[in-house]
């Protein structure tokens, strides 16, 4: 991981719940929101979100799983992370704050 | 991502999440009870839960029934049918969501004061994993007598008591058994849990607390042979002579959320609502005769 491929975590103030086909998630600070329901890759980058992981290892690890191609496989995760990120259920961990673990 | 049909699997944990975030968010103190609290520490096996059990400190009930108005869950009046034991929490439910929330501000069968059963009960709480987040909930021993008072009220629970009581048995030390003693003087529900306590070896201890809630009410539902038709009955004594009319029409054609409520579900198709409606009005003919000798031997305490 760089600076130029940060990590990425789920962020703490969420609930969520999975099955085999979806993942659906809660955000605490927004209880007036609806529930976000994550299936396909989505939810499979949900699942590997257990510890921050960067966009590079993400592809990576999802294109072998899959046999995807790693191009097609890279436009969808970074795909999901901007939108997860917007609805505030994931963030890139930032190299320089010495808060973050992985800085 | 999209806008989701939650599954009941899904909208139960997820929902006690909510509740007790809302309840933090505007200072109430609540703690989860019953449903995956009971799983999680090991009380029952895995069983949906159709709904969120949430009890609440009797002081903040109403604030946390108002943030959760606002957050679109609605006051629905599932429960507004006669009860032998008095109102003891209100339900709420959001169209989007598959389940209701059930806000307890006592629960039946602690009988000692409920501000100070909440003060016992939040002061033991623990912290108990729901849909990957940790929220509070009674500790093991009082959510085994939170269950075991919740399965004595009901007639069709004496499986899930014995399950219960094996668990106990069978699996807590003897400071644990002694700490439900404890509970059971602390919070005045020694005698409503004595049947409990004598199925798992417990010595009842004597009261600590002052009881406020009667037991008589606490013990009609499980001497009744006819629990449903009851209160109907004293309903309609209570109910002034004009409005007579509409109550009886009521207690025949229950609405149908009130059969929803009693099915534990969130919809029923119109055959099999019109089918709930004649199969309650064939019990309670068949029921009518003992319905009717234990209201008046209730009028006559």
């Amino acid at each position: 991981m760089s600076s130029a491929d940060p990590a990425w975590e789920r962020v703490h103030d969420v609930a969520w719940v999975e099955d085999d086909a979806r993942v659906v998630v809660l955000r605490l600070a927004r209880l007036d929101a609806e529930p976000l329901l994550l299936d396909g890759p989505a939810a499979e980058v949900w699942r590997r979100l257990e510890a921050p992981v960067g966009l590079d290892a993400l592809v990576a690890d999802l294109a072998h799983d899959f046999d995807g191609d790693p191009a097609v496989v890279r436009a969808d995760v970074a795909a999901f992370l901007r939108d997860a990120e917007a609805a505030g259920v994931v963030r890139p961990l930032d190299p320089a704050d010495p808060a973050d673990p992985v800085a | 991502m999209s806008a989701p049909a939650l599954t009941l699997a899904e909208g139960v944990p997820l929902g006690y999440a909510l509740v007790l975030r809302a309840a933090a968010d505007v200072g109430v103190r609540a703690l989860a009870i019953k449903g995956p609290v009971l799983t999680a520490q090991g009380l029952r096996g895995e069983h949906q839960s159709v709904d969120v059990d949430v009890l609440v400190d009797p002081a903040g009930v109403e604030p946390l029934r108002a943030e959760l108005e606002r957050l679109g869950w609605a006051h629905d009046g599932t429960y507004a049918t006669p009860g032998i034991v008095p109102t003891h929490s209100f339900t709420h439910s959001h169209p989007r969501w598959p389940c209701g929330v059930d806000l307890h501000h006592w629960f039946p069968g602690f009988l000692a004061d409920p501000a100070e059963v909440f003060d016992v009960l939040w002061d033991r709480r623990t912290t108990v994993e729901v849909a990957h987040h940790g929220v509070p909930a009674t500790d093991v021993v009082a959510g085994a007598a939170v269950a075991a008072l919740h399965y004595l009220r009901g007639v069709h629970r004496a499986a899930s008591l014995d399950d219960l009581a094996e668990r106990v048995r069978t699996s807590w030390t003897p400071s644990q058994r002694d700490d439900l003693a404890v509970l059971a003087a602390n919070t005045g529900s020694t005698e409503p849990l004595r049947p409990f306590l004598d199925a798992v070896g417990v010595v009842p201890r004597p009261p600590t607390r002052a009881v406020v809630k009667p037991l008589a009410q606490w013990e009609l539902p499980s001497e009744l042979g006819t629990t449903s038709l009851v209160p109907w009955l004293m309903g309609l004594r209570e109910t002034p002579w004009w409005r007579r009319p509409a109550f009886v029409w009521r207690a025949l054609w229950l609405r149908e959320s009130n059969f929803k409520a009693l099915h534990s579900t969130r919809s029923l198709s119109r055959a099999e609502l019109r089918r709930a409606r004649r199969a309650r009005l064939v019990r309670a003919a068949r029921g009518l005769r003992q319905g009717v000798a234990d209201y008046r031997r209730l009028r006559r305490r």
